[in-house]
């Protein structure tokens, strides 16, 4: 059974809450002179159409069936990861997280440890020489 | 400095390789190539950047067909119409004629597109002058909505857009500079960074992606070949085939470059809609192969005209041209043609070196370096990618916060992409959004709310009416379409 069925309702779902969640804070911006419509215009529109393709999506795929696959967890890991991202920056430099971004990401994807150590170490001499050295990339 | 500066011609040439190394790469896109090369990119300068943004979007197409020679994968979509007998060539001739049939055909498709490139961009910047915000809404407008009905699924496509659009509404407004959406958060008052959701739209959604279906797939499974007679089947005997099937190349150029013209369609369409024409006509495989790579690489400098002389991009690899245009100060459209008449010279300059001269020489030497990465197993090369990912996201702007981004619109990018939903249409939502509005907000401020100006101009009257006849038009096919597929209703979506 394919999971695209319930990726297709997450994500219509998504789209509705999106939407509503636009149309709501839309209400707070200002309007113009004359009481024409300014800045809340064109979110609230786009809320609209999000909402209703949302919600149209969700109706037309009532029937499909689908399930997830198993390797969520995996995704759901790397994602809690990148979300550190800004932290180890800041510890252990700009070079270094790629290294262990890299590690992780092979490690995960079941590449054995030796080549995952050295595609880090390959990825973190890359970075340092083009990123750093050559870019002036601070970090 | 200009393009025929050595470090221009360097990142040309260096470009083109390095996009035809990952176009060859099944798995590997040009989209995520342009992705991660954005970031260094950013720090050479326009001239430079912009030489090897040609050479990555040219080649990367061309070099889809390395994939199919080599192990019969292709590299890139556009290259997956021919896929078959491109491979079939290979095994009954030799690798080295298929990579010819590919590269010299590609170039000749190249060359054609561009020469329909240098006359309809200057013919369409001297209408576009005549413009005013009013046919600019309308045009913008047009490209959405071709976009929204290109795609399978009417909704799918909507909400893809809407997305974009909506993200694009983060920060000051573009008409009268409120911050929207920004929950107190200053790095949000500029909007997401555009470069920033590429590399997690394109780049990390595909490392989830795999991370999801976790191949156990060692490596592509290259066969270790030879080359063989290179310079006979490579030049003289391809050469042979495309002299003798000159008129079929030229018919498949002209037909690629007007498909890559259209708004949501691509090199990929232009590729089917063009081998297939030849399979029709009983085609041998070479032909179909020929007809194929010709149409799929005139269609790249066709998704040029309207993104250079407009600022409207065709498909995803003219937004992401277009968004780096920005970023690098310059505004695509009839401005690009007034303030950087030399710029333009220079585009269409490198576009002829690459298709004269990188194309056809550099196939080969690609085919040699790519034969030796496809031992890499993919899982490698997508851990190193996630790598790049978080570097290429921060070296943007410095700024941390980024790093929040890259992983939100990763994880949305990655839903999306499961759920099937076009990733191409939220970029382009975000670069066609915000000037949607522009062009929305001055016309209603300069007529103070006055909505019929926008039919009392007749060149915007004229776009009114393309806009809906397009909606007729497109929505009339797709239901006769249907009919003819009787597929129950929900798979009509």
């Amino acid at each position: 059974m394919s999971s695209q069925p319930a990726w297709e309702r997450a994500v219509a779902l998504l789209a509705v809450a999106l939407g509503a969640l636009a149309l709501f804070l839309s209400r707070s911006l200002p309007q113009m002179e004359g009481g024409y419509p300014g800045p809340a215009l064109f979110p609230s529109l786009l809320g609209l159409l999000l909402l209703l393709s949302g919600l149209g999506l969700l109706w037309q795929r009532r029937r499909a069936r689908g399930r997830l696959q198993g390797g969520e967890g995996r995704v759901v890991l790397a994602l809690l990861g990148l979300a550190l991202a800004p932290l180890l920056l800041e510890w252990v430099g700009l070079s270094l997280t790629a290294s262990i971004y890299t590690l992780v990401g092979t490690l995960l994807l079941g590449v054995r440890p030796a080549a995952a150590l050295t595609t880090g170490g390959v990825v973190a001499l890359l970075v340092y020489l083009v990123f750093q050295r050559f870019l002036g990339v601070q970090g | 400095m200009s393009f025929l500066s050595l470090e221009a011609l360097l990142a040309l040439l260096l470009g083109s390789l390095y996009g035809a190394v990952f176009g060859a790469i099944p798995g590997l896109t040009a989209t995520l190539a342009i992705s991660l090369a954005i970031p260094i990119l950013l720090f050479l300068g326009p001239d430079t950047a912009l030489a090897a943004l040609i050479g990555i979007s040219a080649t990367a197409i061309f070099a889809g067909d390395i994939g199919s020679v080599l192990v019969r994968m292709p590299g890139t979509p556009a290259s997956a119409a021919y896929t078959e007998e491109l491979h079939e060539v290979a095994r009954q001739r030799s690798p080295a004629f298929a990579l010819g049939i590919s590269a010299f055909p590609s170039a000749i498709g190249s060359l054609v597109g561009l020469g329909f490139l240098v006359v309809g961009s200057l013919g369409l910047v001297a209408l576009a002058r005549q413009f005013s915000s009013f046919e600019f809404f309308w045009l913008v407008l047009l490209g959405i909505v071709s976009g929204i009905l290109a795609v399978p699924s009417v909704l799918k496509g909507a909400i893809a857009f809407g997305l974009g659009m909506l993200l694009a509404t983060i920060g000051y407004d573009p008409a009268l500079g409120n911050p929207r959406f920004t929950f107190g958060q200053p790095s949000l008052l500029g909007g997401i960074n555009f470069l920033v959701a590429l590399i997690a739209f394109f780049g990390v959604s595909e490392v989830l992606h795999h991370l999801l279906h976790r191949s156990h797939q060692a490596s592509h499974g290259a066969p270790p070949f030879r080359m063989g007679r290179v310079f006979g089947d490579y030049f003289l005997e391809a050469n042979k085939l495309c002299w003798k099937e000159r008129f079929s190349l030229l018919r498949a150029s002209v037909l690629g470059t007007f498909v890559g013209f259209l708004p949501g369609a691509g090199s990929d369409i232009a590729a089917w809609i063009s081998s297939n024409l030849r399979r029709m006509r009983r085609g041998r495989p070479e032909q179909v192969a020929l007809d194929g790579s010709s149409a799929n690489n005139a269609a790249v400098a066709g998704a040029w005209i309207p993104a250079m002389a407009l600022g409207l991009p065709g498909d995803t690899l003219t937004a992401i041209l277009l968004g780096m245009f920005l970023a690098l100060g310059i505004t695509p459209g009839p401005e690009l043609f007034n303030k950087h008449g030399s710029l333009v010279v220079q585009i269409y300059l490198a576009f002829f070196l690459v298709s004269a001269i990188i194309m056809p020489l550099g196939g080969y030497l690609s085919a040699l370096i790519v034969q030796s990465l496809l031992r890499i197993p993919i899982r490698v090369l997508m851990g190193a990618v996630l790598g790049l990912c978080v570097v290429g996201a921060y070296a943007v702007n410095n700024n941390p916060f980024d790093l929040f981004l890259l992983a939100i619109l990763g994880a949305l990018g990655f839903a999306l992409r499961q759920g099937g939903f076009p990733l191409g249409l939220v970029v382009l939502g975000m670069v066609l959004g915000p000037l949607l509005e522009q062009h929305f907000m001055v016309s209603m401020i300069k007529t103070h709310w006055n909505l019929w100006s926008f039919f009392e101009r007749p060149l915007a009257l004229v776009l009114a009416f393309l806009n809906l006849a397009m909606v007729v038009g497109v929505l009339g096919l797709r239901r006769g379409w249907w009919a003819a597929l009787r597929l129950p209703p929900e798979e009509r979506a």
